[in-house]
């Protein structure tokens, strides 16, 4: 039997290979795709909140996601076959004019453990692209990073213009080093996230707030 | 690693930065009677002061890990109506200032950027902070801002008492930045970030720097008027940019010899790891070994005394340069001994 609870272990502890073979008994006995899929969330779950209050770093964050990551990989055949798909869609991307990929990187991979569907457009994306992208995935999230105070101003454009296309309910989540909640909230931002593991909880409450 | 660095290290000076942050239950913050914080310092004479911190300098829900910025909340205060609290944001600044002067910086980073969201704002923010702080020292300036116009505004405000300020920084989509080093006989930072897209290796970090040096000095900016900054990134997140930044520095020291400064934002490197001050001294030490001159760096944190007296076959230097040049990828090793104390 594969356990589960082992599986949740070892993407906390960001060993791989161990939740890789345990994925993979789980595909071969045939357990709920799911199941396996909650096992894996539940692990991230920890992580982020480890990383809220310090208990753990970046680099651990990172290779527990990259844990994940490989795990989901083994199980994705099975999702698909079921017709399970991911809740729900996010593009993100960094602003204009800016290169820094680093925070976009980490909003990415907390997202996707917590099984959202995460579309990468990059670093120096425009208003239009993101609009673009979020109408092509039919997207329900937005993300939009800056680092630098000279672009973080273009965040307004993509609220904007996301806001004011025919994509149906789409919430825009706004972070980076620069940006706070006070710029989200005048901007018009559906949420604000000040760092990678509290975007997982910004997009569930601009979510829930339909 | 044979060597020390040879020649003197310019240390530039970082605190004054409007992103700084310290946490509110930390020992930089005070609660004043009415529960607000307020940020503690001793002022010209010696006498402790207390800088109220307005709403806008705090960031994340209140309780102990509120975020206060504290540059922030003294320049509010400094360019504020209310007078009592503007003489106390320009106190507060000034005695950064010093500290920093004291900690043996050679120029002291001035960045407003993130005061306000509009260029007006900056340009404001910068001539006002020149003004509040340039006659508390005998250290140059080094104007800070990703947008040129600030930098103008800064220069113009400057009265240049302890020489021109340097420029932090110029940029393949900054070149304008040249053209004002040029015209008013600045120092120049030159950034290798690239022009569309980060550098992804030592070698990309090479070919920005010498694209900038090369227009640099076609502007008429001599060798020695330049610090061309390889871009440092956290080890934290991709285990070779440590080394991509230290073999640029080598590669850009062997082209352009002697005569060019070579630095960077050091403390990057730490970003998200634990014991930071001492990864940031080893970085320091590994970058001056590799042919760096220059640093963008907290003097009060990370004292050169000390990092040249660092032992380099200690346990705690080995953990540390081994995660900084990808030798222990992901930090496995040095978090480990971390949490064990074995880094104290």
């Amino acid at each position: 039997m594969a356990d589960l609870a082992a599986l949740t272990a070892a993407i906390e502890a960001g060993d791989r290979a161990t939740a890789v073979t345990i994925t993979r008994e789980a595909v071969e006995e045939g357990l709920d795709p799911r199941t396996v899929l909650g096992a894996m969330t539940a692990a991230m779950e920890v992580i982020g909140a480890k990383f809220q209050c310090q208990e753990i770093y970046v680099p651990e964050m990172l290779i527990s996601a990259r844990a994940m990551k490989e795990a989901t990989a083994v199980l994705e055949p099975v999702l698909v076959k079921a017709g399970i798909r991911p809740e729900h869609t996010a593009v993100i991307g960094t602003i204009k004019g800016d290169l820094h990929d680093i925070g976009k990187n980490l909003v990415g991979m907390m997202w996707k453990g917590a099984n959202i569907e995460v579309i990468d457009l990059g670093t120096n994306v425009t208003p239009e692209r993101f609009v673009e992208a979020a109408r092509e995935h039919d997207a329900h999230l937005v993300g939009i990073s800056a680092l630098l105070t000279t672009t973080m101003v273009g965040m307004r454009d993509v609220v904007a213009a996301i806001h004011a296309a025919d994509l149906g309910d789409v919430k825009v989540i706004v972070g980076g080093a620069p940006v706070t909640q006070d710029f989200a909230d005048m901007i018009g931002a559906d949420g604000y996230a000040s760092d990678a593991a509290s975007a997982v909880e910004a997009a569930r409450q601009a979510l829930r707030a339909g | 690693m044979t060597q020390r660095a040879g020649g003197p290290f310019i240390v530039i000076g970082e605190n004054i930065h409007a992103t700084r942050v310290v946490l509110r239950g930390g020992a930089r913050v005070v609660a004043l009677a009415d529960g607000r914080p307020a940020l503690p310092f001793a002022d010209e004479a010696g006498a402790e002061r207390l800088l109220p911190v307005p709403d806008t300098a705090l960031d994340g829900p209140e309780g102990p890990k509120q975020r206060v910025k504290h540059v922030k909340a003294a320049v509010l205060a400094g360019m504020g109506d209310d007078p009592g609290l503007a003489a106390l944001g320009r106190a507060y600044l000034r005695s950064m200032a010093r500290r920093q002067a004291a900690a043996g910086a050679h120029f002291l980073d001035l960045n407003v950027d993130e005061v306000t969201t509009d260029v007006e704002g900056r340009i404001d923010a910068m001539r006002w902070i020149v003004g509040a702080v340039e006659d508390a020292t005998d250290v140059a300036l080094a104007l800070d801002s990703s947008s040129a116009a600030v930098l103008r505004a800064g220069l113009a405000a400057a009265s240049r008492r302890a020489g021109a300020p340097l420029l932090n920084s110029a940029a393949l989509d900054r070149m304008d930045v040249l053209d004002l080093a040029a015209a008013e006989g600045c120092d120049v930072v030159l950034s290798a970030t690239g022009a569309g897209s980060m550098p992804a290796n030592a070698d990309e970090r090479v070919a920005n720097g010498r694209a900038l040096v090369d227009a640099a000095t076609t502007r008429g900016l001599g060798l020695d008027a330049l610090h061309v900054d390889a871009l440092v990134l956290p080890v934290a997140v991709d285990p070779e940019v440590g080394g991509f930044f230290l073999d640029a520095v080598r590669g850009l020291r062997a082209a352009f010899g002697a005569g060019i400064h070579l630095t960077g934002g050091l403390s990057n490197v730490s970003y998200g790891l634990p014991a930071r001050r001492l990864l940031n001294d080893v970085f320091i030490d590994l970058a001056a070994a590799a042919g760096a001159d220059s640093g963008i760096i907290d003097p009060l944190a990370n004292d050169l005394g000390r990092i040249a007296a660092l032992d380099r076959e200690a346990r705690p230097y080995r953990l540390a340069s081994d995660l900084l040049t990808g030798a222990d990828p992901y930090g496995g090793a040095f978090l480990v001994a971390f949490r064990a104390g074995e880094l104290a």
